[in-house]
């Protein structure tokens, strides 16, 4: 039995197209220890997200094993599923998919109400990961008043307050001017070393593959190349 | 609880559009009260005040009287003489009708003429006022009938009958009091003066159309026919189911037009929050607590509609209820002839019934659009499809 905080065999999904079916995954195997900084490279269409949200426990595999923290993907209950997603793992989107009627301190909240935490508990983790984006002095604007860069460091906040042990982050900096950019991946690559949290990301931006130590290159849903870097 | 929390977060950030559902669904549950209200006091201080006034604990007819009849009227009277005895003023006034044309300033006009007791207190009616000094014959009529008639109390009218015989009589009465209540089976066409006089006229000494009697009476009659209030009542009371029933249809589907606002609003809620909803789901939500979220932000619209439109509803509603409303052009619509103060008449039961109601159809249209959230396929909404 392998250690790996997530573990992939013969990982295949294929869609409903009409009468017929999509292959989206075509079968691979992939691992990802912890504290590993990767990220799923690739051309639009490859699959990339497909394999995202099979990890996040958003999807199921059509066949193989996806395991993620001990917990076998295709057999969880949507209940259990959502239990890993609230527990263990943290999203970032493209589209930072803040809530609009929440302040800044209300969306980073909302994981830790759903874990239950006690209201000094809540307020103390707030705090920590809005002085790890920087954004302690926004805690009460709405999303609206925010800039693209501000947004998408209150999902990261979001993301990580509960300090989840995997964070997956699909095009995070899509949206993002490179200053911005560079600011997002440098406190994520912060995070990941101090808080030995797991990134994973699906990108085909240039300036995140600078930050990654890891490149899987994913082509029409087959793993091409799985590259260490530095 | 989360969701109670997180569904009151959302409707105060849903700003304007959601407090303007509350509003509109606060003024539909507060008129839907009213108006039932109203309805209630209208006909439920008519039909009180119409037996009272005319039909005190029951009346004895004449055979085959028929009030609706009034071709033949003339012909329904008889005899009370071996029951006289008991017609104390205060248990059983003897009312004699006849069809009579009233002469008045050249122009003519048809009326009923109805003799009683003037000493009778069965009905409060103020029939004491026929014992008005008068050079004439003294009469009384109602508002209405002065109204249309053009008279007023000091006037001198001729009235023309046909007495037993057939014989057309015609004799000078004066309007020696006008009645001012609202009870148009006593007012409209009608004219009142005491029972002797009309019997002299007609010749019917000791004849009645009908004995209205108290409580008090409690002797047998025979030969006439006795009808109790619930009889005497029944067209009132169907008029007044009538117009409730309408009445109550007409709110019901003002209520349905506010719930359809509601429901378009959770609709397109679900529709336009569908990245929002594949964002709780990707925080750790499962599909149905984001459906119970949705549902009970419906359900805060029925709670706070309900709780606004009591907070200003209440004190409205006792007010008018005390103070009654000037509401002359509603009562004509309503097609009866009433007083221009209306008292609305709101209980307790109807509030807790109109509030069920509300709340029920709320509910419904509010879990409706939720529903569909367990449907959606999470990846899908998170892309915003
Ligand atoms: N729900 C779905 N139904 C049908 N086809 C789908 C579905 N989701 C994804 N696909 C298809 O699977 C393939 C992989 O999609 P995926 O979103 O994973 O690509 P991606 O690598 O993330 O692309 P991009 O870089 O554009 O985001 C695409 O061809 C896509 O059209
Ligand atoms: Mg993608």
């Amino acid at each position: 039995m392998s250690k790996a905080l997530i573990s992939i065999e013969g990982l295949i999904k294929r869609f409903p197209m009409g009468n017929s079916e999509f292959t989206a995954l075509k079968g691979f195997d992939l691992k990802i220890e912890q504290g590993e900084f990767c990220g799923l490279v690739g051309p639009s269409g490859s699959g990339k997200t497909t394999v995202l949200n099979i990890i996040g426990s958003l999807d199921i595999p059509s066949e193989g094993k996806v395991n993620v923290l001990g917990n076998d993907i295709s057999s969880l209950t949507p209940k259990a599923a959502a239990k890993l997603r609230n527990e263990h793992i943290g999203f970032i989107f493209q589209t930072y998919n803040l809530l609009p009627v929440y302040t800044v301190y209300e969306n980073v909240e909302l994981p830790l109400l759903l874990l239950g935490y006690g209201k000094e508990k809540r307020k103390k983790m707030i705090m920590d990961a809005l002085e790890w984006v920087d954004l302690i002095d926004k805690r009460d604007s709405r999303p609206s008043q925010l800039s693209g860069g501000e947004s998408q460091r209150v999902a990261v906040a979001r993301a990580m307050v509960k300090r989840p042990e995997v964070v997956l982050a699909d095009e995070p900096t899509a949206n993002l001017d490179s200053k911005n950019s560079f600011n997002i991946l440098s406190m994520m690559e912060n995070l990941n070393k101090e808080l030995k949290t797991t990134f994973l990301f699906a990108t085909h931006d240039e300036k995140v593959m600078k930050y990654l130590r890891r490149k899987i290159s994913l082509v029409d849903g087959k793993i091409a190349k799985d590259e260490i870097i530095k | 609880m989360l969701s109670i929390k997180l569904a009151f977060r959302n409707l105060v950030g849903a700003g304007k559009r959601a407090w303007l559902n509350i509003i509109v669904l606060s003024i539909v549950y507060v008129m839907i009260i009213f108006m039932v209200g109203m309805i209630k006091g209208v006909f439920g201080g008519i039909e009180h005040d119409t037996q009272v006034m005319e039909y005190g604990n029951g009346q004895y007819w004449s055979e085959d009287y028929d009030p609706h009849d009034p071709i033949n009227l003339r012909d329904y009277h008889q005899s009370y003489t071996q029951y006289k005895a008991y017609f104390t003023p205060d248990v059983a006034a003897p009312i004699l009708i006849t069809p009579a044309t009233v002469y008045t300033e050249g122009r003519s006009s048809g009326a009923l003429l109805k003799g009683i007791v003037p000493e009778q207190t069965v009905m409060q009616m103020p029939t004491e006022k026929l014992l008005t000094k008068s050079n004439y014959i003294p009469a009384m009529i109602g508002k209405q009938m002065a109204k249309h008639a053009n008279l007023a109390e000091g006037d001198i009218i001729t009235l023309q009958v046909r007495d037993k015989k057939g014989v057309f009589d015609a004799v000078d009465a004066e309007v020696v009091y006008i009645m001012q209540h609202d009870i148009q089976t006593v007012d409209n066409g009608q004219i009142w003066i005491p029972l002797d006089e009309l019997q002299d006229l007609l010749g019917m000494k000791n004849e009645a159309t009908l004995i209205t009697v108290s409580e008090d009476f409690d002797h047998q009659i025979s030969g006439w026919e006795f009808k109790d209030l619930d009889f005497l009542l029944a067209d009132i009371r169907l008029l007044t189911f009538q117009k409730s029933t309408g009445a109550a249809i007409m709110y019901v589907m003002m209520l349905g037009m506010a719930a359809m606002s509601i429901f378009d609003t959770q609709m397109l809620a679900v529709f336009r929050r569908k990245k929002e909803i594949g964002t709780l789901i990707a925080l750790g939500m499962t599909q149905r607590h984001v459906k119970a979220l949705f549902t009970i932000e419906g359900i805060y619209y029925a709670i706070l509609g309900i709780a606004i439109g009591l907070v200003y509803g209440i004190p409205l509603l006792l007010y008018t209820s005390i103070k009654g409303i000037n509401y002359g052009s509603f009562a004509e619509d309503m097609g009866v002839n009433l007083g221009s103060i209306i008292y609305p008449e709101v209980s307790l039961s109807l509030i807790i019934n109109v509030t069920i109601v509300v709340a029920v159809i709320i509910m419904v249209v509010s879990y409706l659009p939720a529903r569909s959230i367990s449907k959606l396929n999470p990846t899908q909404v998170l892309k915003g499809k």
